[in-house]
């Protein structure tokens, strides 16, 4: 395809240019790749402090997804991610939605579920409504990717959650115009979770 | 945006929830108490087909809104019935269609982004019939004037390349389908050499959602 403006083609080179994705293949040339990454899992490994260990976890997970990782450095990534666990099983201070431990390096997946029941599931079944619970079982159903991948809960369980989601609105915490905005961040979580997870 | 497939509920064959379970859900979203709610119910008219019509009503309702928040839910619900059901139980109805035809056509402010980009879901899927396609050609033209790079509207210039993007999309959408004036033609032929990376997506990725 053409174009008159040489001015305009040039611009849509440069930014081409600039906005293509990095060639993961010739990472092994460059050490200070390797370098920096053992810095920041050593970071996700050692330090209990929240801040510093979720940024550390979150920035190694962007790049776990990124399939930019190489299988010992995830392998490592993973043993520091569950080296310190909540009360409910789930890394602690890692500062990232509990499905995201589905898919994360490390993982056992019966320990991530029976900690997602724990975290997640049983939470909202009892009328426990927190925004990062009602965000989980929404994204719960997707894969790393976002495909989807629809994660089964029990019936009745089903039925339970439903019933409180719809109960929500007319909830004290919901009618509470000082917390707008978090009402705000549920009410458009919800419908997510029940269709991808819930119905 | 990775295409996600198709959506079916599982609680259809468990027959998890009743009538009375799923009108709550259709009362919540009527009584304007929770207008989020509106992109769950398409799932729920799946369950209870007979819902269908009371759910396009409520569509076409919310698109109408001046509420942004309500808008957006009602053009999620589309999404949701045209690209993740998809069923014929359960499809939007042409007043809808007219209605989200009627967004793009004047510019309205709010979500205008994803009711173009909606739009040519919707002729993609066959959905639209020739007279509200021609308005859409129209759409088009007007989008493409509004939203270049010279003339910057300065109150859309936060998302003018959203816009920018979608109505590509939809100028695609409608070339395909057979509609389509010079200008517009001409534009999809150019367009690989839009500024913005984000424009020429629909060239690269027309499955792209």
């Amino acid at each position: 395809m053409g174009c008159d403006d040489p001015y305009r083609a040039l611009s849509a080179t440069v930014l081409d240019r600039a906005l293509t994705p990095p060639d993961w293949a010739t990472r092994d040339t460059n050490m200070d790749w390797g370098v920096r990454i053992d810095q920041i899992i050593a970071w996700v490994d050692q330090i209990e402090d929240k801040q510093t260990r979720g940024l550390a976890a979150y920035r190694l997970l962007k790049l776990f997804e990124a399939n930019a990782l190489r299988e010992e450095e995830a392998r490592r990534f993973g043993q520091a991610l569950w080296r310190f666990k909540d009360e409910d099983g789930l890394p602690a201070n890692a500062n990232l939605l509990p499905h995201v431990f589905i898919e994360a390096p490390g993982a056992d997946s019966k320990v991530v579920q029976e900690a997602l029941e724990k975290a997640v599931i049983l939470p909202l079944a009892n009328g426990k409504i927190e925004v990062d619970a009602v965000q989980s079982l929404a994204s719960m159903s997707y894969t790393l990717t976002a495909q989807y991948r629809p994660r089964l809960i029990e019936p009745e369980v089903a039925r339970q959650i439903y019933d409180h989601l719809m109960n929500w609105p007319n909830s004290a915490e919901a009618l509470n115009p000082s917390n707008a905005e978090k009402a705000h961040r549920i009410a458009n979580a919800i419908p997510r979770a029940l269709v991808a997870t819930v119905i | 945006m990775q295409f996600l497939g198709r959506w079916s509920p599982r609680s259809f064959k468990h027959n998890l929830f009743d009538i009375q379970r799923v009108d709550r859900a259709f009362a919540l979203v009527e009584d304007r108490l929770f207008p989020e709610l509106l992109m769950a119910l398409p799932s729920l008219a799946y369950l209870y087909p007979d819902r269908a019509g009371k759910m396009n009503r409520l569509i076409e309702r919310d698109l109408l809104s001046l509420a942004p928040r309500t808008v957006a839910s009602a053009l999620n619900a589309v999404f949701w019935t045209t690209r993740r059901l998809a069923v014929p139980t359960v499809a939007v109805s042409q007043d809808v269609i007219a209605e989200i035809v009627t967004i793009c056509r004047t510019g309205r402010q709010s979500y205008l982004h994803w009711a173009v980009e909606f739009a040519a879901l919707l002729v993609k899927s066959g959905l639209v019939a020739d007279t509200d396609s021609n308005r859409l050609v129209n759409a088009v033209e007007i989008l493409e004037r509004a939203t270049t790079y010279v003339v910057a509207d300065a109150e859309r210039l936060a998302d003018s390349d959203l816009i920018r993007r979608a109505a590509l999309r939809l100028a695609i959408a409608l070339k395909d389908k057979r509609f389509g004036r010079a200008s517009t033609i001409s534009w999809i032929e150019h367009a690989g050499s839009e500024p913005m990376p984000e424009v020429r997506y629909p060239l690269s990725d027309p499955e792209d959602d």
